[in-house]
């Protein structure tokens, strides 16, 4: 049953960006990781040929001057030196008596309002700083996903996984799947894409069909892109099986397949 | 000063906790960040909140860059963009920001600013030119995908949605126009 599908380059290009951009979900990040790996020291050079292409186009917006109390404030919060970056020198060094003179006049007329603006400073950093500690929490969170993801891409990327394909039925063509399987632990994944939307009372369910007929293997749902990604509970569950297949069942599945097939590994 | 050599030593310091580097990388860098910034956000006290945990986080994160992998600049404007779109997205700017970006000009069209640095913004200037000349050559609807995925922080599913466009599309003409800019720009200069 094993399958091995060679992704187009129009494809890999799509998941390349879209990686760039920070938008593929667990499942197609795993699929771009292993079609990477897949590819070698070309697809790595696309990757950076198109993350610079990305620099680039940052570029072309017009340059914006921040307030100057930007700078002391990121410096000061690493320890570094605030001292102001070279000026150009002066024009008109006969101007000098007249600008120290406005600077001591704006200095006494602004101290007052330099006391409001340390008041709003402290507002915003505490402010801020509770915005970080959300974002620490956040991060965390992140980590745990990246681990989950980590532990997708050993096993997708593993060179001794097998993969079997299952294709959408002749109502679904667009519809397709992966199951990656490592000999060696028994683990099993699945990742589906292009899956026709649901209605709220159903799901898909995974069936691994033997000699002794189906035995079903877990439920899904797919998210609003009809990708899904399912572990398979048990290895068990794949020991001599013949085919795989994916049906629509009524929610929360059945021990049988009632539904309309959706996916099949095609062999029976 | 980003299309050039000289940013990327300075980000090597700054991952050996270097606070004078990171002084250097800000002076040689925060008008293009900020750019990015202003051009992605509604307000101007955001973008200034979020050039602040950029740099923030380059001063955190700069191990983790590879010269391998990405240029200096390239790694910064990415990281100064997706610190935006957290922004957009946690204030609920996002619709705003996108709204601003449909109605603005075209990138090809922005010119530079004055600036105290005329040597390195020459440099910079130059990359920038031809960069909008090559969005120039792209068809509007390519270019328009582009800016809407890239400075609006949309997804391509968005991106079809707000344009009433086919998804396959949106992705076309998103991936036509980053092979087309790429060609126009040629191999990459060194950064």
């Amino acid at each position: 049953m094993n399958e091995t599908t060679r992704m187009s380059d129009d494809h890999f290009h799509d998941l390349a960006i879209a990686h760039l951009l920070g938008e593929l979900d667990t499942a197609r990040e795993a699929e771009f990781r292993a079609e990477l790996i897949r590819r070698g020291a070309p697809g790595h050079a696309t990757l950076r040929e198109l993350r610079e292409t990305l620099g680039d186009l940052a570029l072309a917006v017009a340059p914006a001057e921040p307030p100057p109390s930007l700078r002391a404030r990121v410096l000061t919060s690493v320890g570094a030196p605030v001292s102001a970056p070279e000026l150009p020198p002066a024009r008109e060094r006969s101007l000098w008596p007249w600008a120290a003179a406005a600077v001591l006049a704006a200095l006494t007329v602004g101290l007052g309002m330099w006391t409001a603006r340390l008041a709003d400073e402290r507002d915003r950093l505490r402010a801020a700083v509770d915005q970080l500690e959300e974002r620490v929490a956040a991060a965390d969170s992140a980590k745990e996903r990246l681990a989950a993801l980590e532990e997708d891409l050993d096993l997708v990327g593993a060179p001794r996984s097998a993969v079997h394909g299952l294709v959408g039925t002749q109502a679904f063509p667009q519809a397709g799947a992966r199951m990656f399987v490592d000999p060696a632990t028994g683990r099993a994944l699945l990742f589906a894409y292009d899956l026709p939307v649901l209605g709220p009372d159903e799901l898909y369910e995974l069936w691994a069909i033997g000699a002794e007929g189906p035995r079903a293997a877990g439920v899904f749902r797919p998210d609003d892109e009809g990708r899904a990604r399912l572990e398979i509970p048990d290895p068990e569950l794949l020991r001599d099986v013949q085919t795989l297949a994916v049906t629509v069942e009524p929610a929360p599945g059945g021990e049988q397949p009632t539904g309309e097939v959706v996916l099949s590994s095609g062999r029976s | 000063m980003p299309p050039s050599i000289e940013i990327q030593p300075l980000l090597l310091r700054v991952a050996d906790e270097d606070p004078r580097a990171l002084a250097d990388l800000y002076d040689a860098t925060v008008r293009y960040a900020f750019g990015i910034l202003r051009r992605m956000l509604w307000s101007a006290e955001a973008a200034e909140e979020v050039a602040q945990e950029v740099y923030m986080q380059v001063w955190k994160t700069a191990g983790s860059f590879d010269p391998k992998r990405s240029s200096a600049w390239s790694w910064l404007a990415l990281l100064t963009r997706s610190r935006a779109i957290d922004r957009m997205r946690a204030e609920g700017s996002y619709r705003n920001a996108v709204d601003d970006l449909m109605r603005r000009e075209p990138l090809s069209d922005p010119p530079l600013e004055p600036s105290g640095h005329p040597h390195q913004e020459a440099a910079a200037s130059e990359r920038a030119e031809l960069v909008r000349a090559a969005l120039g050559w792209l068809p509007g609807d390519q270019r328009r995908a582009l800016e809407l995925a890239f400075f609006g922080g949309l997804t391509h599913r968005e991106i079809a949605e707000l344009t009433a466009t086919p998804l396959g599309t949106v992705k076309t003409r998103i991936r036509t126009s980053m092979l087309k800019l790429r060609e126009r720009l040629g191999p990459e200069l060194e950064r």
